[in-house]
């Protein structure tokens, strides 16, 4: 700048020559001059322009010509800003300050837009008025516009928080870019599945230029210019060209490097948005389907109980009359009777039951509440136990005080809570008491029902209110249940704002508590106290009287071999005789008297009883009259054989409740007749009840199977699902099932003779068949089987579409998370990088986990990795939006502690809940350091060239998790890092599983990183299979390797004067050091005679002056050869031989890039070559 | 490595053959080219120039050869060039278009051929 000054022709300026500048001037212009920021003086009442070397960008192309200029001719384009506040400095002697001041200049050839911070203080000259102003300035348009794009990213990635589809997604990111000048109009197209532009806009802002080379985009993949803007291809998830986005550019602003990348970043998070916005999409109407499947579960049970009711109550109607009737019952008829009552009942209840939950699972049972007093209903309730309870030998304490307020209930829901604990109670105890009680807590009331009976394994407790869940093994009265009762308890105590607890030991007995709020205090009783509904207790007395009357007959017909028949006779031989004849068909037993009878039956029950009529102690009417009387043996049949002939023997015999009456003496095949025949209709008989008995339980398996088959999330696994379920409901040969994609699964054991092959469609609605179902049996099926076919091939439809829908949206999460990842890493000069990236191995845990390595000016290096808490297509949006923000904010030069900072700042103000942690570092070759900055995340592994791996301490670069609510501050961390060293960073899927400690993992995984191998692909490989081994991933796993390359392991270097001679050394030397790299003959050869080029055109300019050095050096990265010169020579103009003839034509043609740089200390001529492409 | 370059001349009827060897570089050009040129005999129709045994060249080559035929030209003498056996001088030849001031040969024979024949 000197030189200029002195070159000036000052005495031509309104300030006049040189010598007569008055000291004051002087003294302001040395400041000037000397100082490094921009700095410039306007003097004397023209305000001409004096500035130093620091000011000469900011005048561009207005250099030279400023220096001396009057500032209203230099800066003419400016002048109405800044000419009034000048004017005001020199009149008023007041300084000023202007911050980021927006300033349309030309100085470059177009009216540009930039921002300056700037103040004006006076120059005061000798006599003290002001002479002059004194500027110091800097340029703030790169910050300003900067900070601007970077609120455009940030508003792109928040508006598609919203976004239910794809055209809304770029609806709402239009919106945002038509804030930011930089994008005065855009407009977004998609591209069809062909690769097809749609023609019309799917999103536009008005301006957008017209007839943008759409097609040619979306077919090259790349941008390309057009009418003063910028047309894009949008990648979209995995496809390099899922939209096209057309940008009008601001002409204000140079189309440079900078802007281009910035709208490659809008185009990036606009295919982020339609990609989360397309899956969300998907995932809605994924929802959506499992709602209806659902509702359709739901109707279906809603539908079953229905179609039972009406029957059952035609069935028990008819049946109470009977009992209650005029009509006298003899106590067999009776007894049967009850006992179908008591079985009816039970059937009752079972399809109330299904029918309440299917009500409390589609939401159609809404309480009817009504303040009242719950002590009296509940105690009336309990009452009603207590004679069944008495029976059982059980003591029932009911223990329901007056409470000091009234409780919302609704009293028939009431009922069926109540009754559910204390029946299920009652069910589970064999000695001891039932205690209920109610009492009056602060906030409500709470029932307890206590028993004293077997218990429930902890295992079991959190299960216990889960629809059709049965405590296995369990030792209750009886083995039966729907599996149905606590999880309605639960429901319907939910629905009164209540909570259900459980506590128990195994032997001991269960404590239940129902906890339920009081109504409000100046409730009025809106039902007066009163008999619980018999229709409603009915059922569980039945169940409860059932219990304690076992049928042993059931059980009995259980047995393997031969039916049994006891003899009951006094006389031994008659007893001989009989067994001789029954021997060989029947298992025999015999007793010589009533009461032995009795005893032999109470130990093993037969199946026919043959007795006489006379006989000691007990005689045969006795015998049959208590047989009849008591339950378990009322149906035995029994042939009484006598030997008084004549009517009335028969007649006192059958009305005695016989089943035959054979006359001695009879003879051999009589007697056999007349024993088969007994047994055969008893079983005929037998066979009736169990009908009616195992209907009710092939529901309560069918449902059960359903839920079985309804459970997992694989279709192939449905498939074995229901092939198994169904070939043990059926009891068929075969099973197989298969699905529209071609899975298939089997069970039993297809072939036999007269098998029969039922088909049935699997449908996911009524018209799309997803699958088949095929049942091979042994015959027909009845109408029952039938039945339980459909259901299972209506339930197995459902479940498989719901299958299905699940595995195609684990199929796109992992494509999300993968697209949203880089697909490959840029070369990095001074560091390489290995990655690894294992997706979980179910749908639910894909997602969240991210990594990205961003390459920064000066050959730093960025390596992010982060963790986002959650899965799916969530946490995959959220880490997106993370990833770009904190690219962007390395890529502008933040230092990670500083970019964490504001991460922190970030996820707080817009974070939602979020949580995630993550670990960021600037890698600085030039320096040897790593600086780290980490928010909760696991510290990355250290390994020195020739040491041992470690942890970084515990503080070291650490802030907490992002989402944290703290006050952020820039915490970092300088690691060195020379070359050779490698950094483990990595994801805590990597070290942490459910059953292994984390220090474990950790541990682990620093002995693997031991065996630092130089093939750090491989190395990345041994740790992965170290620690993760082939199991199945509850997590996503990230692991990057980082390792810092030397100069001395992939560089070369050669300092030698510039003369001919130095041109064979350096082929030979370059030669051998290429061929020790392996690098292919046909490279070495190209770049030898490129670099000998090069190198000869040093020596030339070199050559002028005394013996100079030149430096030359190669250095292998990423795939690529680099070979640089430097000398001190001058750039020689065209003309001259050498590089501008044969020389640069071949260094262009044998490489890959060419770069002369002329500085005024010498030529740096850089040679580049990809690797292995020749 | 010298400054001396690898240079043999022989008669071959109306025609002289130089046979070039070892590298040629900026470093030992000048002193090629004066020996090709002293090689020369007025009567010659010509020069064959055998590059067959080069085993590297760089820019300064492809100048050595220029002037070579310049000067021949003015003489109303003509230059002929076998083209180097190993590939990488034989693709500095061709990129920089030696072609167009001096035809390519295979070898010696073919030539001397195409100079003594026509």
């Amino acid at each position: 700048m000197g030189e200029l000054m002195a070159r000036t022709d000052w005495a031509s300026t309104p300030i006049g020559d040189f010598d007569t500048w008055p000291q004051s001037l002087r003294t302001a212009l040395g400041v000037c001059l000397e100082s490094r920021f921009p700095m410039l003086i306007w003097w004397g009442p023209e305000l001409v322009m004096l500035y130093n070397d620091a000011y000469q960008p900011i005048l561009g192309t207005k250099h030279p010509g400023a220096m001396g200029c009057r500032g209203r001719d230099a800066w003419s384009d400016i002048w109405p800003v800044i000419g009034p506040m000048l004017e005001t400095v020199m009149a008023r002697s007041e300084a000023t300050w202007s911050e980021d001041q927006l300033l349309l200049m030309n100085r470059q050839g177009y009216e540009e837009e930039t921002y300056f911070t700037f103040s004006y203080s006076p120059i005061r000259d000798e006599s003290g008025a002001v002479a002059g102003v004194f500027t110091a300035v800097s340029e703030t348009t790169g910050r300003v516009i900067g900070t601007r794009r970077l609120a455009t990213l940030r508003a792109l990635a928040d508006a598609r928080a919203g976004a239910q589809s794809a055209v809304e997604a770029v609806q709402g990111s239009v919106a945002v870019l038509a804030g930011n000048p930089d994008v005065p109009a855009a407009a977004i197209h998609f591209v069809d599945e062909d690769g097809r532009v749609e023609p019309e806009p799917a999103a536009a802002v008005e301006g957008t230029p017209d007839g943008a080379p759409l097609q040619a985009v979306a077919d090259r993949r790349a941008p390309l210019e057009h009418a003063g803007g910028l047309v894009l291809p949008v990648r979209v998830g995995s496809d390099p060209a899922g939209a096209v986005l057309v940008c009008a550019t601001s002409p204000r602003r140079a189309l440079d490097a900078d802007y281009r990348g910035f709208l490659s970043l809008v185009a990036g998070e606009i295919g982020t948005g339609i990609a989360v916005a397309t899956a969300r999409e998907e995932e809605r109407r994924r929802r959506e389907a499992l709602v209806a499947l659902d509702e359709a579960k739901t109707a279906f049970f809603s539908n079953v109980s229905h179609e039972f009711r009406t029957p059952l109550t035609l069935l028990l109607g008819p049946l109470e009359e009977l009992l209650a009737g005029a009509e006298p019952l003899t106590e067999t008829q009776r007894s049967t009777l009850d006992q179908v009552r008591r079985n009816g009942l039970r059937m009752q209840r079972l399809v109330d039951a299904l029918l309440d939950f299917s009500r409390v699972g589609s939401g159609r049972l809404e309480p009817e509440l009504r303040a009242l007093d719950l002590a009296a209903l509940t105690s009336e309730l309990v009452s009603a136990f207590a004679s069944a309870a008495t029976s059982a030998g059980l003591v029932l304490t009911v223990d329901c005080p007056p409470l000091p307020h009234l409780v919302r209930v609704d009293p028939r829901m009431w009922e069926t809570v109540v009754l559910n604990l204390v029946s299920n109670a009652l069910k589970h105890t064999w000695t001891g008491t039932v205690t209920v009680r109610l009492r009056a807590e602060t906030a409500g009331v709470t029932l307890t029902v206590l028993d004293t009976g077997t218990g429930i394994p902890e295992s079991e407790l959190p299960h216990l209110f889960e629809r059709f869940y049965r405590v296995s093994g369990s030792e209750g009265r009886s083995s039966e249940g729907t599996g149905i009762g606590l999880a309605l308890v639960d429901e319907l105590v939910h629905l009164h704002g209540g909570e259900v607890d459980v506590a128990s030991v195994v032997g001991e007995g269960s404590r239940f508590e129902v906890h339920l709020p009081y109504a409000p205090a100046d409730a009025e009783p809106e039902l007066e106290p009163r008999a619980p509904d018999e229709r409603s207790v009915a059922p569980f007395l039945a169940e409860v009287e059932l219990w304690n009357a076992p049928h042993e007959t059931a059980e009995r017909a259980a047995g393997a071999g031969l039916a049994r028949v006891l003899i009951v006779d006094d006389n031994a031989d008659m007893r001989a005789y009989l067994s001789r004849l029954l021997r060989p068909h029947y298992a025999v037993g015999t007793a010589a008297d009533g009461e032995q009878a009795l005893a032999a039956i109470a130990r093993t029950p037969p199946d026919v009883i043959l007795t006489d009529v006379m006989m000691p102690r007990l005689d045969g009417v006795a015998l049959l009259q208590q047989l009849r009387s008591d339950p378990h043996t009322a149906r035995l049949p029994v042939i009484v054989l006598s030997a008084r002939a004549g009517e009335e023997a028969a007649i006192e015999g059958l009305n005695a409740g016989a089943d035959d009456y054979l006359v001695k003496p009879f003879t051999g095949p009589e007697l056999l007749a007349r024993v088969r025949a007994a047994l055969a209709s008893h079983r005929t008989h037998e066979a009736a009840t169990e009908r009616a008995v195992s209907f009710s339980e092939r529901l309560q398996e069918l449902a059960a199977a359903g839920l079985r088959i309804a459970t997992p999330l694989d279709p192939l696994a449905v498939l074995e699902c229901l092939a198994t379920e169904t070939l043990a409901l059926l009891g068929a040969r075969a099973v197989s099932t298969a699905d529209a994609d071609g899975r298939h699964a089997s069970a039993g054991t297809p072939g036999g003779d007269g098998t029969i092959v039922h088909r049935l469609a699997l449908r996911a609605d009524q018209d799309r068949e997803v699958g088949t179902l095929e049942v091979e049996n042994a015959g027909a099926l009845d109408e029952a089987d039938r039945a339980v076919l459909d259901q299972l091939a209506l339930l197995g439809g459902g479940a498989l579409e719901r299958a299905r829908l699940h595995a195609r949206e684990h199929a796109t999460v992992e494509l999300l998370q993968r697209s949203l990842l880089p697909q490959e890493l840029p070369p990095l000069p001074g560091v390489r990088v290995a990655v690894r990236y294992l997706p979980a191995s179910t749908a639910a845990e894909v997602g969240g986990d991210w990594y990205d390595v961003v390459p920064l000016p000066d050959d730093r290096v960025g390596v992010v990795v982060g963790d986002v808490v959650g899965h799916g297509l969530g946490a995959a949006a959220t880490m997106s939006h993370l990833r770009n923000v904190l690219h962007a904010y390395l890529a502008e030069g933040l230092p990670p502690g500083e970019a964490v900072a504001r991460m922190h700042e970030l996820v707080q103000r817009t974070g939602d809940g979020l949580t995630a942690t993550l670990c960021c570092l600037v890698i600085d070759p030039a320096r040897d350091v790593a600086l780290v900055a980490r928010a909760g995340h696991p510290s990355p592994v250290v390994i020195p060239a020739d040491g041992e791996p470690a942890l970084l301490g515990d503080k070291d670069g650490l802030s907490p998790a992002l989402g944290v609510p703290i006050a952020p501050q820039a915490v970092e961390y300088e690691l060195p890092l020379p070359p050779g060293g490698t950094l483990l960073l990595y994801t805590d899927g990597l070290v942490e599983r459910r059953d292994r400690e984390l220090h474990l993992g950790i541990d682990r995984l620093l002995r693997l990183a031991a065996g630092a191998d130089a093939d750090l692909d491989a190395y990345a490989d041994d740790i992965v299979d170290g620690l993760l081994g082939d199991e199945a991933r509850s997590d996503d796993v990230a692991l990057l390797v980082v390792r810092r390359t030397g100069d001395d392991d992939a560089a070369w270097e050669l300092q030698l004067p510039a003369e001919a001679e130095s041109l064979a050394i350096v082929r030979a030397g370059l030669r051998e050091w290429l061929a020790g790299h392996h690098v292919a003959e046909a490279d070495v050869d190209a770049m030898l005679v490129a670099s000998n080029e090069a190198l000869a055109n040093s020596i030339e300019h070199a050559g002028l002056d005394e013996v100079q050095q030149i430096a030359v050096r190669a250095r292998i990265a990423a795939g690529r050869l680099h070979v640089t010169l430097r000398d001190g020579g001058r750039w020689r103009e065209a003309g001259e031989p050498g590089m501008r003839g044969h020389g640069l034509a071949l260094m262009r043609a044998l490489t890959d890039g060419v770069v002369v740089d002329q500085r005024e200390d010498g030529t740096r001529v850089e040679l580049q070559l990809r690797l292995g492409e020749r | 490595m010298s400054a001396e370059p690898q240079v043999a001349a022989r008669r071959a009827g109306r025609a002289v053959v130089v046979t070039l060897g070892g590298e040629i570089d900026r470093l030992n050009a000048g002193a090629t080219r004066e020996r090709i040129e002293a090689a020369v005999d007025n009567d010659a129709v010509g020069v064959v120039v055998d590059l067959g045994e080069v085993s590297y060249l760089d820019s300064s080559g492809v100048h050595l050869l220029h002037a070579v035929a310049r000067a021949l030209r003015r003489t109303g003498q003509r230059l002929v060039v076998v083209r180097p056996r190993r590939r990488t001088p034989a693709a500095v030849l061709e990129l920089t278009g030696i072609g167009e001031i001096a035809p390519l040969h295979g070898d010696v024979t073919a030539a001397l051929e195409s100079l003594v024949g026509a």
